[in-house]
């Protein structure tokens, strides 16, 4: 059997490995090819590094690889930080999937002058450009292979033989199937060095939107600092005025920031959508069926949650080897 | 009327914290900084500077809580500000680790620090060795670049810096010091023949592992893993009585085991360095005035030695208490001898 996954971000690679893990046993021989125009690290999710939120089955699973000997590879690691409101609000609904959830106390807010609420938790982080690699050669490792190339539309893969196509395609997944859902959720971040920064400090505005207040999100190499989110823009290149606002909110924020070196700022636009779509769809090109699987439309949160999503897109693998009786039901 | 003399003597952190407090509030003093070593050949250098304490054993806890209060709030200003880096000064959250449930499960500063609180069981999943745990954010103060700016601030209150070794109080008095502060950590014993004071050595090594952002105390403080700026101090040793100032190897290998039981990716981390330091140590830090008679002449001494490991963590506390010191010996002064 012949799979083909379309686009090498977090979803697609992370779909990939759940489809591998699951099936290859199974199916003898199965082949998993992923097609990508761009691949590490020119990927929307090489630009993100993610903290809190998690969904519970993606931070359980990352947690678990916290002692082994590939954690450094793979680009994950512990850190603390503070999640400030300028009013006080209900817990939110990530504290189940962070360590060590309480409330700010008193004297820690008097370290960030107004914001009067927020909370303090331990978060699993996840550098995307680290990962990424990291899933590459897990994958090839297991035969995987890459292919790098643009696809037109879902009949040439199908013509050329593929029984299963998984859409991981992100922002441009307009592309391949029209869905009036999808959005870019433009961000900006600015990439510095100040290595005495060991928490993230993550704003939350319910006026502004979460991506659009400052946030710094220390990495293993140098600090993120962002925010910005831009619905509907489509530009990949950055922008000095935002560069501005985000630099001068950041630095109010947090003062030490002051002497901190620029390093570069970084664009990548968040694949937004009123929800994920994570379903299975069978479509027909000419005389040919074939099974297509989507999982894309993350928002600013794909890394968060992948392993959740390609779970769940294995899963409906699985509902269709079912249904076409390509394997015993027994042996699901 | 002349200025009165003043001598801090020592230049670690506790000498260093002391000389500026001086400088800057006792404008009609002028004030030198003397020691034979400074920044980076301190001991103070070789510190993590992780804010964390024992009690002394004779010390009221008040006394102690307010040196540590001192300190801490002090450097969290700083932290928050844009001197943070120069400073060298940056928040530090992380875990103390115990194998069995403590007596006392909240340490005489635990309110000093951010958010003290046991961990959950959930948080103590990743250390298997242990029953019990704290969660708190301290300060994290690297005196490389500490001391640094405390010269800076001293420099810019009219201090003077001068290098030279202390045989005795006597020439102090003879170059013409009204006040000596005695700040010589270690070198007290000799300065001031203090057979209480005596050394612990400790070793430390210096690792590159930036993905680690959390500190790691294992209970006592045996070992302890405290990521910095540049690098990640792990250590350590507790030697009392031993002056050897070089690396021993069997320590290194020690301290890695231990550490990396506590925190296995470190196995992956590559060895950046290795120092030792001598922790200036007493049963009790001694922190009171006295007046002596030394060549003919009458001088105030205030000491302000053997912080032991706790002298980052209590430096602008015990400087604080000092300089109130000073300034009792100021207003006691004859008016005659001002002249």
């Amino acid at each position: 059997m012949r799979v083909a996954v379309i686009g090498a971000g977090v979803s697609g690679l992370s779909t990939a490995q759940s489809i591998f893990e699951q099936y290859h046993s199974l199916i003898i021989p199965l082949t998993i090819e992923v097609y990508a125009d761009r691949f590490t690290p020119l990927t929307t999710s090489d630009g993100a590094i993610s903290a809190c939120k998690w969904c519970k089955e993606t931070f359980d699973y990352l947690l678990s690889f916290l002692r082994s000997p590939d954690s450094i590879k793979m680009g994950i690691f512990l850190q603390s930080g503070y999640n400030l409101c300028s009013e006080s609000a209900p817990d939110p609904s990530f504290k189940d999937s962070v360590l060590g959830f309480r409330t700010l106390t008193e004297r820690e807010l008097e370290l960030f002058p107004g914001y009067s609420y927020g909370w303090f938790n331990t978060a699993l982080m996840v550098e995307g450009k680290t990962y990424l690699p990291w899933l590459m050669d897990w994958l090839r490792e297991r035969g995987v292979k890459f292919y790098q190339r643009k696809i037109e539309s879902f009949k040439e893969l199908v013509d050329s033989g593929v029984d299963i196509i998984i859409n991981c395609t992100g922002v441009r997944s307009g592309d391949l199937q029209f869905d009036p859902e999808l959005t870019p959720g433009r961000g900006q971040i600015l990439k510095v060095q100040a290595p005495w920064l060991k928490h993230w400090i993550i704003t939350h505005s319910f006026t502004a939107g979460t991506y659009n207040a400052p946030y710094i999100i220390p990495g293993s190499q140098s600090v993120v600092v962002g925010g910005c989110f831009q619905i509907g823009n489509w530009s990949e290149q950055n922008n000095s005025e935002d560069h501005q606002r985000i630099w001068e909110a950041a630095c109010k924020l947090e003062p030490s920031l002051k002497h901190a070196q620029i390093v570069e700022d970084w664009t990548g636009l968040r694949p937004v959508r009123s929800k994920v779509r994570l379903v299975r769809e069978s479509m027909q090109s000419g005389q040919s069926k074939f099974e297509v699987i989507h999982n894309y439309g993350h928002g600013g949160f794909g890394l968060t949650i992948h392993r959740g999503c390609a779970q769940e897109a294995a899963r409906l693998f699985g509902e269709i080897l079912e249904l076409k009786d390509w394997v015993p039901k027994s042996s699901l | 009327m002349k200025r009165v003399k003043v001598v801090v003597v020592g230049a670690g952190v506790v000498g260093s914290s002391t000389a500026v407090c001086i400088a800057e509030t006792l404008t009609n003093c002028s004030v030198t900084l003397m020691g034979d070593r400074f920044t980076p050949d301190t001991t103070s250098d070789i510190a993590a500077g992780i804010l964390i304490c024992a009690p002394f054993p004779d010390i009221p806890l008040e006394r102690q809580q307010k040196w540590f209060k001192d300190t801490i709030d002090h450097l969290l200003t700083i932290a928050q500000s844009e001197e943070a880096s120069d400073a060298g000064v940056l928040l530090s959250s992380g875990w103390q680790l115990h194998k069995s449930v403590p007596v006392d499960k909240k340490p005489f500063w635990s309110e000093f620090v951010l958010g003290f609180r046991t961990m959950t069981d959930q948080e103590l999943k990743r250390f298997p060795n242990h029953k019990f745990g704290q969660a708190f954010t301290t300060v994290k103060c690297e005196c490389s670049n500490y001391l640094p700016w405390l010269e800076k601030r001293f420099r810019k209150a009219g201090g003077q810096v001068v290098k030279q070794k202390v045989n005795n109080l006597q020439e102090l008095s003879t170059q013409g010091y009204d006040v000596i502060v005695n700040c010589s950590g270690l070198g007290a014993k000799t300065l001031v023949e203090d057979s209480q004071v005596y050394p612990v050595r400790g070793q430390v090594l210096k690792v590159h592992a930036p993905w680690l952002q959390h500190f790691i105390r294992d209970g006592e403080g045996q070992s302890y893993i405290y990521p910095g700026m540049h690098s990640v101090t792990i250590g350590g040793t507790r030697q009392a009585d031993d002056w050897r100032l070089e690396p021993d190897p069997g320590d290194s290998q020690n301290i890695l085991e231990r550490c990396s039981r506590l925190e296995p990716s470190l196995r992956r981390a590559r060895v950046l360095g290795v120092s030792v330091g001598l922790r200036p140590s007493r049963k009790n830090v001694r922190l009171e005035r006295e007046l002596l008679l030394l060549g003919g002449r009458q001088v105030d001494v205030v000491h302000n030695y053997g912080h032991g490991g706790w002298g980052v963590t209590l430096s602008w506390g015990t400087a604080l208490e000092a300089l109130s010191l000073v300034r009792q010996c100021l207003y006691q002064r004859p008016p005659s001898s001002r002249l």
